[in-house]
């Protein structure tokens, strides 16, 4: 007999004897309460209901409390979820992005902010919105071929570090790659925590 | 004493057993009443945030409105029509009153609450039976918290021009950004039962190619 199955069933017929004890132990135990008629706990009996109540309301407050948490764990991405689709959409539109189609957003205007000589360009591109908001744009064609990410300037380095809690919201949006091709792609906003919020 | 001792009629047991059932049916109901008064609180609390996210929302749509359509580049040989720029529909003045709001009218604060906006955020203050409740959201758009002439004003006595068209700042970018973020750490208090003027404003900036503008919005009463 190999090892390995002498040490399974050994260990089986263990924790099955183990079993067998405790559910003789719990049926003789039973027994005994229901032929016990010194009436012990029946003075008491309030005293148990009420100590079953409190027991019942404190379990009550905890399941509140952890649902009140898990919601203020989630606050962030709940609370500005909205703001990120607002960018989402108005940044989708920004004549920054574009250039002689009206309607698609330009590989050539993408190029250019996401690269180091864009600086002047991003620093124009996010004059208008406040510093409250610490986000950045990543735009990338619909089998990911293609794909920019626009971040402010002047942001500390680990700003964008990837453990930092956030919440995203891409809209669909037609990348020109040049003046005979253009595919679907989307815009997604990604909304960085900051550490007052 | 021995009489205490031979007394086998249990009162003193009755007594304590009884004793502590009213306590813990006291702490029972105390814990209850208080659970209610707090999600009382709660419920005023999240009432004042909805109605910051409200007026937060309303800014920020007015940003988000054409953004940029206007800010393009033009040569200052050509002939530019400010009025027909400046009226267009997305600088049209929007209001917005709190007091027009159901969030508002349902709150137990009546006219105490504060209202306060800055460049950054926008803040409701108010206390209810001794407890203070206050609700902040920031803004995604840039804001300022005057109008229009003092805005024009306070460009004049910082670069010397007004930002309009006509007279377009000529300083480095990052320079004016950092003086409209100075202009926005203002506080600026808001009568919450008069209306509160929403306007976008563009701030003409002069470059060696042309001229380009970044918008800003202005709330004032």
């Amino acid at each position: 007999m190999p090892v390995s199955s002498f040490i399974s069933s050994f260990v089986g017929n263990r924790i099955s004897s183990i079993l067998e004890d405790a559910n003789k132990f719990v049926m003789t135990t039973f027994k005994l309460m229901l032929k016990d008629e010194q009436g012990v706990l029946e003075p008491q009996s309030d005293i148990l209901s009420t100590a079953l109540a409190v027991i019942g309301f404190v379990v009550f407050a905890a399941l509140l409390s952890q649902a009140y948490l898990g919601y203020e764990d989630r606050s962030f991405a709940l609370e500005n979820y909205e703001s990120a689709s607002l960018l989402a959409d108005t940044l989708a539109a920004a004549p920054a992005l574009r250039q002689e189609s009206p309607n698609m957003l330009s590989a050539d205007s993408l190029d250019k902010l996401s690269g180091p000589e864009g600086v002047k360009e991003r620093e124009k591109l996010f004059a208008a919105f406040s510093g409250n908001y610490l986000f950045l744009i990543e735009i990338r064609t619909e089998e990911e071929l293609c794909q920019w990410r626009i971040e402010p300037v002047n942001v500390e380095p680990d700003s964008f570090a990837e453990g930092r809690e956030k919440v995203a919201a891409s809209v669909p949006v037609v990348i020109e790659l040049n003046p005979v091709e253009s595919v679907p792609g989307t815009l997604t906003v990604v909304l960085y925590k900051t550490a007052w919020k | 004493m021995r009489n205490f001792t031979a007394d086998n009629s249990a009162w003193a047991d009755f007594l304590i057993s009884k004793a502590a059932l009213i306590l813990a049916s006291i702490i029972l109901f105390a814990g209850l009443f208080h659970l209610v008064a707090d999600f009382k609180d709660f419920e005023t609390q999240k009432q004042l945030d909805s109605l910051a996210w409200d007026f937060q929302n309303a800014v920020d749509k007015v940003g988000a409105k054409n953004f940029q359509e206007k800010v393009s580049k033009w040569s200052p040989q050509d002939s530019f029509d400010e009025s027909s720029d400046e009226s267009s529909d997305q600088f049209k003045k929007i209001s917005y009153c709190f007091n027009e709001k159901a969030g508002f009218r349902n709150l137990p604060f009546e006219k105490d609450l504060k209202i306060r906006v800055s460049g950054e955020y926008v803040s409701l203050e108010a206390e209810s039976d001794g407890r203070s409740f206050s609700a902040v959201r920031p803004f995604a758009f840039r804001v300022l918290p005057f109008n229009e002439s003092v805005l024009q004003e306070k460009l004049h006595t910082g670069f010397g021009a007004d930002g309009n068209p006509a007279s377009p700042l000529t300083d480095d970018y990052e320079e004016i950004e950092a003086f409209i973020r100075m202009l926005g750490t203002e506080e600026a208090v808001l009568d919450p039962e008069v209306n509160i003027s929403l306007r976008k404003k563009l701030i003409y900036v002069k470059e060696d190619e042309g001229v380009s503008a970044f918008a800003c919005i202005l709330i004032y009463q």
